[in-house]
This record gives C-alpha cells, structure tokens and sequence, in this order.
C-alpha cells in the first residue's frame, strides 16, 4: 500500500468501516510511515472537536420550548376563526384535539363523579345522612371546582393542566359546567361549556374559541350515572356514605366552623385508583363548605381537585339551560355522536376492538390506561388500525369523521363499564393482562351477577354464566 | 423511535402535531451547529433555530418532497439567520450612530464556534454530512440511508469535507495571529 492509497482510506479507518484485512493493512503502513500518522492524528483531531461540539450542542435539548411555541402559535392561529378553517391540516388538528377533549371530559366527568356516589355502606352517622337529606331540600346550588391533572392522557397542549370550574346544578333543568383550562406552562387557555339536560338525555359541549359545538346522546341507564357521576355534591355525598370513613372532627375554614369526613375506601372511585376524598361541612346549616379529593388512576395519571365556594339556593331560570347553543356556532366532528350503552356487549365490542387495533389486551380496564391506549393506537400498524387512520384522514365532512370516531366509543366506555362494576360491588375481576386474545377456556374479565352466580367474559370474547365452584376452578387455571 | 423524516411529516399533516417533536429532536443541535457557524453567536442560534423550526412547522404542508425534509430546514435556517443579521446590522447601525461610536463592530464569534463557522462555510453537499455525522447523530451507514447515497459516497464526501475544514480552520488560525 502506498501513502495515497492509505490516505484515501484513513476516514473510513476512522469510522470503523474496514474489514480486518483491510484495517492490518492500513495498520501496517502506518506503522512505517510518519507523513500518514501525521495525517491520521490531523484527522483524528478534527474529529473529536467536532464530537465534543456536537454533543456540547445536543445535551442543551430545547425541544418543549419549540413544541410549546408552536402549540401557542397554533392556539393563536385557531382563535382567528378565518384560519381555523383555513386549511386541510388545521382542520385535522381540531378534529384531534376534540378526541383528545372528549376523552378527556369523559376521563374527568368519570373520576371525578367517584367523588360523589360512594359514602353509603357503612353504618352512616346520622350527621352526614343529615348533610344529605339537606342538600336535597335545595332546587340550584354552585359551586366551584379547581382541580389539575398531570399524566399522559393529556394531550400536549394541556399537559399538566389546570381545570377552573364552575357548575350550577338545578334539580328543574340539568347541569351547567364553564370549564376553563389553563396550560401553567404557557398560561394558554381553553374555555369549554359542557350541559348536562336531562329532558333530552343530551351533553351538549360548547367550545366558544372555534365556534363549535358538539352534541352527545346519551343512553337512558348512561344517563343516569353521568348525572350520578357529575361532581354533585349530593351523589358525593351517597358515595361516602357507602365507604368506609371516618370523622374528622372540627375545624375552620375561611372562619365558617366546620366538621370534616374523610374516606380512602378504593371502592369509592369504583377501582379507578387511589383515594382520598374529605368533605368539610358547616356545623350550622349542614352544608358542604368545601370538598378535597385526590386521586391518583395509575402511576403517570393523577388528579387532584377542590369544591369550595358553595352557593346554596340560587335563583335559575330555564332559558339558562335552553337555546344553548349560538346561532353563529357550527356543529365539530363528533357532533351528533351517540354514547353506546355501557352493558356487557359493548364492553365486548370494546375488548375486540382493542385486540383489533393494538394486538392485545387492556393491561387494565382503568380509565386512564384505555386513554392511553386509544393514544397507544393511533401510531399502530395492525390493518384495523391503518384501516380506521384512513378513514379519520379521507373523511371529508364532519358527518364522516364523527362516524370514524364512532367506531372507538365501545372502547371508551370499557373503563366506565368495570368502574360500574366496582362501584355496584359486583366484584369485578380482569385478567388482561395474563391472558391472550384467542383463549376459550381463560376468564378475561367476570362480575357477581347474583348470589353464587358469576358472568364471565373468556379471553375468546364469549360470555357464560358459571356458579362460584366453576369461576374457582377457572381462575385457578389461570397463567400465573 | 426512527421513524424516517418523511412518516413524521406525514404524521404532523395527518393531524398528530405532536410528532413534530421527534423532528424537533432529530435536528435541533444540527440547526444549533448551523446557526452558530453562521451568525457566531450562541444566543442568536438559538433563537434562530427554534423560530425555524417553528416556521417549518406552520410551512410543513408546502413541502413537497417531505423525504428532503432536512435539506428543506436547513434552507429554511438560512433565511432565518440572513433576517437576523439584516435586523442585528440595523440594530448595530443605529447603536453606532447614537453612539458615535467609530470603532468597527467587532465580531462577536469566540473560538468556540470557529468549527461550526468552517462547517458554515462549506459547499452544501459536504456541510450535509458533517453537520448529520456529528450534530444529528448519525453514523456513515445513516446518513447514506437518510441521503439515499452509497456509503462510499458518504466517505469519500466526509473526507474531502475534513480536508476543507483543515484548511479553512488553519487559515482562521492564521488571521488570529496575524491579528495579535
């Protein structure tokens, strides 16, 4: 070998890229010759000052400063109605985040409305019985609601958000929630008005920087427990009556005197996680004054909020639940969408569908987790899950994407269906993540339907009824 | 992930915005080096790279071929760091004139960045793979694959770039000492 001919080889000699007989006899030419040392040394140089610059650069990764940047940018480019229709990819971009929203809003409808439904069980003390059967005397009361959230089922322009609430709840005509979200590390925000109307049996979300709104329809037994589940002071109330919890005992808060109940029983939050809800009530009228909970769905996913400013009797009139939405508003995708029922098939359909999409089960049926999946799936390759990208990205009108959208509601309620379970102590069991899709003979997820009697959905997706000996025997053949 | 340029942007258009975030990453130090080679300034290049990438952003849907995402960025840096210097000469003008200052400006570039300002000063094809080689990560088989170019291309391409880099590097040297 001679010097050019070892000179054209040195960068690929540095770069590791010769094979062995090739690098000795480079080796060996080097060892004999000074000028091509030289030459290496010059190179090697170089290249560990651009090494050493390069990573200089790289350890300072301002990549969520950019990300935050553009989704202020983007807010503000969506705020101005006339770019908001502007083009193909803004439009996508709100029909996403109104996924996001919507799953979001099911998620914090759902966790916090374990806030109300589960002190009923043990022995009540006659003073919070007594706090209830006050309440209920009451026609419309408001509240407020701060609460903020942290984990993935945010989507990144509320990451970390902050909920400002404020709720006005009438036994004549429903609910109405202002929800303001602020993003603490931009202090963007996002109002959105949510309406609970029980003639109708509907949900209507306003979402008044875009103009849209977004109609959902409920199914009766749906209803029921969205209502139960809505922050409302009174199914809190029930809620802790039906858990195990404790007192308090006296304390003042914004100079009211007030006593405090307190409970951490899992069952409240219908198996959704950890706990800790305290009530705190004026020891004159036997009115809540505030309301701590905290509730943490899984490692990344946890929640924290207060009620407090409680105004009792306040006076409301119908048109403040009638023409609610406004004339200039248009209907978003997803408007129009119809909640499936949350019973046994649906829960069915919704494990399918998830087998479909992702290959797998649920690892868990909380409903942080089936967010996260929804989420999991949209970067999914299976044919179903292509299948159902297309149709959200050839989907030309709304109409079309809120059917595409559709077609994941049996996955979102899957979590509201075991929650149900829990929470109507129906001893729920799941074992996704043991067992394999396909299994005849695995018990995949099973409740108490009666007095030694058990419903079972196998890992095949068929459902049988089976006495409490045969459940045993199942789940004993379970995969540890 | 790695994932190629071309799925992300596909990804971001199809209305998953937030994986721009993993383009972000891929390119940020690379628009860093870039920057810092051309305006000599830390700060500036930051600056300069973060509003290009959020420029690309918003410009993503008039790219044409998405698989020259990183040429089209770096394009997109240029014009970035040209309005700077335009905005930062008024600047300077402005300052002198209230200042009556008739001392020339000086450059502010320090020694730290004389590399990336060599690198700046390349012909594009070899600025290319350097700035992918050290400042994106990227190995000779990487770059070969990202640029759809044979690895002895991407060799031979580095080599010639080295070369060049020497010499621009020994001539700044030179001009220093000249200097002092």
């Amino acid at each position: 070998m001679n010097c050019t001919e070892c000179k054209e080889r040195l960068v690929v000699y540095l770069e590791g890229l010769l094979d062995d007989s090739q690098k000795q006899t480079v080796g060996e030419h080097l060892n004999k010759c000074e000028a091509c040392r030289a030459e290496l040394e010059g190179l090697a140089t170089l290249q560990q000052r651009l090494v050493n610059n390069g990573k200089a650069l790289a350890q300072n990764n301002r990549e969520d400063e950019v990300m935050n940047r553009i989704f202020c940018e983007q807010n503000a480019r969506l705020k101005s109605a006339a770019q908001a229709t502007a083009g193909l990819r803004l439009r996508r971009l709100i029909m996403k985040s109104s996924i996001g929203k919507m799953a979001i809003a099911a998620a914090v409808v759902l966790a916090c409305a374990g806030g109300i439904y589960l002190w009923s069980g043990t022995q009540p003390t006659v003073a919070l019985a007594d706090v209830l059967v006050k309440i209920e005397q009451i026609q419309a009361f408001m509240y407020k609601m701060t609460m903020h959230m942290t984990g993935p089922m945010q989507n990144t322009l509320l990451r970390d958000a902050q909920y400002e609430m404020t709720a006005l709840i009438s036994n004549d005509y429903g609910m109405r929630m202002d929800i303001n979200m602020v993003d603490p590390n931009t202090g963007q925000s996002m109002t959105q008005q949510m309406y609970v109307l029980p003639e109708q049996k509907t949900i209507v979300m306003l979402m008044p920087q875009m103009k849209k709104y977004m109609r959902m329809e409920l199914d009766e037994s749906m209803f029921e427990r969205m209502q139960k589940q809505s922050n409302d002071p009174r199914i809190m109330i029930k809620q802790i009556l039906a858990c195990k919890y404790e007192e308090l005992g006296k304390s003042v808060i914004d100079g009211v005197e007030v006593e405090g109940f307190q409970t951490t029983d899992p069952a409240y939050s219908g198996g959704m996680g950890d706990v800790d809800v305290k009530l705190w009530v004026d020891v004159k009228t036997w009115l809540p004054v505030r309301v701590d909970m905290s509730m943490k769905m899984n490692e990344e996913t946890q929640m924290q909020g207060t009620l407090h400013d409680f105004q009792w009797d306040v006076p409301v009139t119908a048109s403040e639940f009638t023409s609610i939405i406004p004339a200039d508003y248009t209907a978003g995708p997803g408007d129009g969408l119809k909640m499936p029922p949350m019973t046994e098939k649906t829960a069915i359909e919704g494990l399918k569908l998830c087998v479909d999409l992702i290959g797998k089960y649920p690892e868990n049926l909380n409903i942080a987790t089936i967010v996260q999946m929804i989420q999991e799936s949209r970067n999914s390759k299976t044919p179903e899950a292509q299948k159902l990208r297309q149709a959200v990205e050839q989907a030309k009108t709304d109409e079309e994407r809120t059917q595409a959208i559709g077609t994941m509601m049996p996955l979102q309620m899957l979590g509201g269906f075991y929650m149900s379970l829990a929470q109507e102590k129906k001893e729920p069991a799941y074992y996704g993540n043991i067992v394999k899709p396909g299994d005849v003979a695995q018990v995949l997820l099973r409740w108490k339907t009666a007095e030694n009697e058990y419903r079972v959905i196998f890992a095949d997706l068929h459902a049988e009824t089976v006495n409490a000996e045969t459940l045993a025997q199942l789940e004993a053949g379970l995969p540890k | 992930m790695t994932e190629t340029d071309k799925y992300y942007v596909g990804r971001c258009l199809d209305g998953h915005p937030d994986d721009f975030r993993h383009l972000v990453r891929r390119y940020q130090p690379v628009l860093l080096a870039h920057l810092a080679g051309k305006l000599g300034n830390r700060d500036r290049a930051e600056e300069a790279a973060q509003e290009t990438l959020v420029r690309a952003y918003f410009k993503m849907d008039k790219l044409r071929k998405p698989e020259s995402f990183f040429a089209w960025l770096l394009g997109m840096a240029d014009l970035v760091a040209k309005e700077q210097q335009r905005k930062e000469l008024i600047r300077r003008r402005r300052e002198s004139i209230r200042e009556l200052a008739d001392e020339a400006p000086q450059p502010e570039l320090s020694q730290d960045y004389a590399i990336e300002a060599a690198v700046a000063g390349l012909p594009e094809a070899y600025r290319t793979v350097i700035l992918l080689r050290y400042y994106g990560g990227l190995s000779c088989n990487g770059i070969a694959e990202q640029l759809d170019v044979p690895l002895g291309t991407v060799t031979k391409t580095l080599s010639r770039a080295y070369a060049l880099l020497r010499e621009s590097l020994a001539q700044g040297q030179e001009v220093n000492e000249v200097q002092e």
